[in-house]
């Protein structure tokens, strides 16, 4: 009765399947697919973060280019980068974490070329909530972020993930660091359950979960991240990177993008489209509020800088200096479309 | 009671009293045979022992040449180097005692129970039967697919995670346990009757030294699977651990630390299934064919 | 050959009357019909018959193993801490999990007595068989001959006063089982206690019997009674004289149809 859960299958096989320095047998690029379009290989998160990808390909914008793209889902960012690096995957589009921080230093080949979700800064209606436990609220245990220092706060991914580098930013506010709370590596599904009862005292939860908790009075609300800051984008293999393909896919996610802006990415179509491709219903995807996307979707290098920053901080980067943005940061796509 | 004068038993072996040394040929080829016997199980621990230092090698060869991705297969020997860094700076030892306290727990509750309830179905016919289709069906549940729900009642505490491993060796402990008992040989429980063990005295003398042999063999199966289990619920649940070693160091793209997980957790699976190994030895003095080199003479 | 009371009358060890056993299943087994039967006190009586004929039943019954499904049993034995009755089953029923020593004092264990005692008489009967030296080794390590004889050890060591032997010897092979015949003959002479033994074997009955039982087929029943006339000490010898063979003649004679129909029934 041997048994490894999905994601240490995932690992195992992107192991394997990168094992191999000297790039695969099956090149995403260049491949013919039907009717003379060219197969790019995508692996995402099925999250409705990255709806750009799924609105560009259901709206023909990939074809127009001459490109159908294949994707592959993966359960988290991580994954997906050896497989981008050996050409296994062209793109990725994913969150950021430490772990593709360590690769790209380790010499792994890929680039971030594009953001997606950034949020809006509305405290009404945001996909990401700092989510405190009501009854420390209540008691005045914690009257404001600062109270939060030396408690535990659940971050999905851990030190090395965005949800630590949104709840830095948080703390910074305030005069603290990463380092001086208990970051409590926690899924979204299980924080509400673990304010509850008192595992963790607040956590940097998304959407649905985070709305869940303070609807049902759980958690308070003790603000959303600002205007502006982005963990999630775009990532080329480096063949990919340059290849004729490069260009034309990122005017294909960026016109889908163009559709996406403002109260436009709350039409019926786009819902639609986005339910379709996470598998929910488009009333489903509404109830939720969605990010907003970069007209050309820009890759957002300080933001990046900050995210190295915060995890070489909280020592989830083991590197001494940071990276050189140009080792890691390519803007020419977007700077590019038309 | 006197024992009765006997003449010269017609059925003593006759070679016990003074045995007639052997011919300087037979002697001879004995020796040879024994040293022959030696020479090929010493080659049989040789290859045991050779097959993983090449396969290391071959490993290292390769990473040092480029055949395989050294960032991410790395190489033996930076295992290793980093093996005894994380030895020094006492990191290896917090996650390896985090999870070898995990399973010992886990293992210790999980065969006590299992060997208590495979006993008491055994001999009680109602519990048997209405425990034991139950159990069947609950022992090819995924012990890991109940995590989330151990989580929500216990939290996030060690409980979940030692009830994880707990589980997982009380169902295998248990079905081994009780067939067991059910094993022993009709005639075997027939002469115990005859000669007066009931109750407590049957169950001691008896059925549970009948049972033990399965008993081990369920314990030796579950030590193999806890180790699977308390790795794979430290992937998921916990923020230490030989699991959480190994998961973390791939999220965060370290290579080399997980490498070092995944040996470790692999001599200590080794090592508790060596040590119930041990115990079966102890515990069953009676099934192993003899120490000695030369048997009991039969007539 | 008729019916002819013992002898020397001490009293019965054993008496059944109007015994019946019915095994009940999805298909009733009628073993026994109305058996009635008596034992004297330090008999050696065997039970020969064929398959199926209910005879390791009735020994069963005769030492408490099973229940009668009809009619009585009642024993004339001396009442103690032991077992009123010592099996020896056919195939040995010895403890894998204990050495010579442990086996051959179990019944004695069982019965409480203290550990120096029951370990010296343990010895006394290992030595008797011819075990001496093996006290410490356990059944796997030894042949069925001796694990056999182990089992023969614990059934006199136990100290009960009968003996109820199923088939002891009828899984040696021929030789072995001569020399055990011998022992067993050996072993009883010197003590005397009171021996019922089933066996499918007319030649072991003649040798080792006072007394031969015949039953009928299934359902079994008593079908004649032999005194063996053959005097003691028995020795393997007496097998070539022709007073053995027409003895064995015609008991088989007396078997034969029984062991016919219980062919048909097989």
């Amino acid at each position: 009765m041997k048994k490894f859960p999905l994601l240490a299958s995932a690992v195992t096989t992107s192991l394997l399947l990168a094992a191999c320095s000297g790039g695969s047998a099956d090149d995403g690029a260049g491949a013919d697919g039907e009717a003379g379009l060219q197969t790019v290989d995508v692996g995402h998160v099925q999250l409705p973060i990255f709806a750009p990808l799924y609105v560009a390909d259901a709206k023909g914008y990939f074809a127009d280019e001459g490109i159908e793209i294949n994707l592959e889902t993966v359960k988290s960012g991580q994954d997906a980068v050896p497989l981008a690096s050996s050409g296994q995957l062209d793109v990725v589009a994913a969150g950021f974490s430490a772990g593709m921080f360590s690769a790209i230093e380790t010499g792994l080949d890929v680039t971030v070329v594009g953001s997606m979700g950034v949020s809006d800064g509305n405290t009404e209606s945001s996909p990401t909530d700092l989510v405190v436990s009501s009854t420390l609220v209540d008691s005045g245990e914690v009257g404001s972020v600062a109270d939060l220092e030396g408690r535990k706060v659940g971050a999905a991914g851990g030190p090395g993930g965005t949800g630590a580098y949104l709840l830095s930013l948080a703390l910074e506010e305030e005069g603290l660091t990463i380092n001086d709370v208990e970051i409590v590596n926690l899924g979204n599904p299980d924080m509400p359950t673990a304010i509850a009862n008192g595992s963790i005292d607040a956590g940097l939860i998304s959407a649905p979960f985070s709305t869940l908790a303070i609807e049902d009075g759980t958690g308070t609300s003790f603000g959303v991240p600002p205007e502006g800051t982005s963990g999630t984008g775009v990532l080329y293999g480096g063949e990919f990177a340059s290849s004729d393909l490069a260009q034309p896919f990122f005017d294909a996610l960026a016109r889908a993008a163009k559709d996406l802006q403002g109260q436009d990415r709350y039409s019926e179509e786009n819902l639609e489209i986005i339910g379709a491709a996470t598998g929910q219903t488009a009333d489903e995807v509404a109830a939720v509020p969605l990010y907003t996307w970069l007209p050309d979707l820009a890759p957002l290098p300080e933001q990046l800088a900050a995210m190295e920053r915060v995890w070489m901080e909280s020592g989830a980067l083991e590197y001494a200096e940071p990276l050189p943005e140009e080792n890691y940061v390519d803007a020419t796509f977007a700077s590019n479309v038309e | 009671m006197s024992a009765p004068a006997t003449p010269a038993r017609p059925d003593a072996p006759a070679t016990r009293a003074a045995a007639p040394a052997f011919s300087p040929e037979l002697e001879r080829a004995i020796d040879r045979d024994f040293r022959r016997e030696r020479r090929l199980r010493a080659r049989d621990v040789a290859l045991a022992v050779m097959t993983p230092i090449l396969l290391l090698a071959a490993w290292e060869a390769a990473a040092r040449t480029g055949v395989l991705d050294a960032r991410l297969f790395t190489p033996p020997s930076a295992i290793v180097g980093r093996g005894w860094e994380m030895v020094l700076d006492g990191s290896l030892w917090l996650h390896s005692v985090a999870t070898i306290g995990r399973l010992a727990a886990g293992l210790l509750w999980g065969a006590l129970f299992g060997v208590l309830f495979g006993l008491l179905m055994g001999v009680w016919r109602p519990l048997r039967a209405a425990l034991g289709p139950t159990f069947t069906a609950l022992y090819a549940l995924p012990k890991i697919a109940i995590l989330p729900l151990l989580l929500l009642i216990f939290g996030l505490t060690e409980t979940p995670k030692v009830l994880s491993v707990a589980i997982s060796v009380f169902f295998v402990v248990q079905i081994n346990t009780l067939a067991g008992i059910v094993s022993i040989d009709a005639r075997i429980l027939e002469a115990a009757r005859a000669y007066r063990a009931t109750g407590w005295k049957l169950f001691r003398h008896v059925l549970l030294p009948g049972a033990l042999p399965h008993i081990m063999t369920g314990l030796r199966v579950s030590a193999g699977m806890a180790v699977i289990v308390i790795t794979a619920v430290e992937f998921v649940a916990s923020n230490d651990g030989l699991g959480y070693l190994i998961w973390n160091s791939w999220q965060l793209f370290q290579p080399e630390k997980m490498f070092v997980g995944l040996i470790v957790v692999s001599l200590i699976g080794a090592l508790v299934t060596g040590l119930v190994i041990l115990l079966e030895r102890a515990l069953l003095p009676w099934k192993r064919t003899g120490g000695s080199k030369r048997k009991a003479t039969k007539p | 050959m008729t019916e002819t009371t013992a002898p020397t009358d001490v009293g019965h060890a054993f008496e059944t009357r109007g015994v019946s056993k019915v095994f009940v299943g999805r298909k009733n087994v009628h073993a026994l019909s109305d058996v009635d039967l008596t034992f004297d006190a330090g008999s050696f009586t065997c039970i020969v018959g064929p398959s199926g004929c209910g005879k390791s039943t009735l020994l069963r019954i005769l030492g408490g193993l099973e229940t009668a499904t009809a009619g009585t049993v009642t024993d004339n034995l001396p009442a103690s801490n032991v077992p009123k009755s010592a099996f020896v089953f056919q195939e040995h029923g010895v403890f894998p999990w204990f050495d010579v020593l442990q086996n051959v004092a179990f019944g004695e264990r069982m019965a409480n007595v203290p550990r120096r005692e029951r370990e010296e008489r343990a010895r006394h009967w290992i030595a008797e068989v011819g075990l001496s030296g093996f006290e410490h080794a356990y059944p796997h390590q030894l042949s069925g001959g001796m694990r056999q004889r182990i089992a023969i050890a614990r059934a006199f060591a136990t100290g009960s006063p009968s003996l109820l032997m199923d088939e002891p010897l009828g899984a040696l092979d021929a030789q072995t089982r001569t020399i055990m015949q011998e022992l067993l003959v050996r072993l009883w002479e010197a003590e005397r206690k009171t021996v019922v033994l089933v066996t499918h074997s007319i030649e072991e009955a003649l040798l080792l019997g006072d007394r031969i039982i015949m039953m009928t087929a299934r359902p079994g029943r008593v079908k004649e009674i032999l005194d063996v006339p053959f005097p003691r000490p028995r020795e393997v010898a007496i097998e070539g004289t022709p007073e053995f063979a027409a003895a064995k003649q015609s008991i088989w004679e007396s078997l034969r149809d029984e062991v016919q129909a219980s062919v048909r029934f097989a």
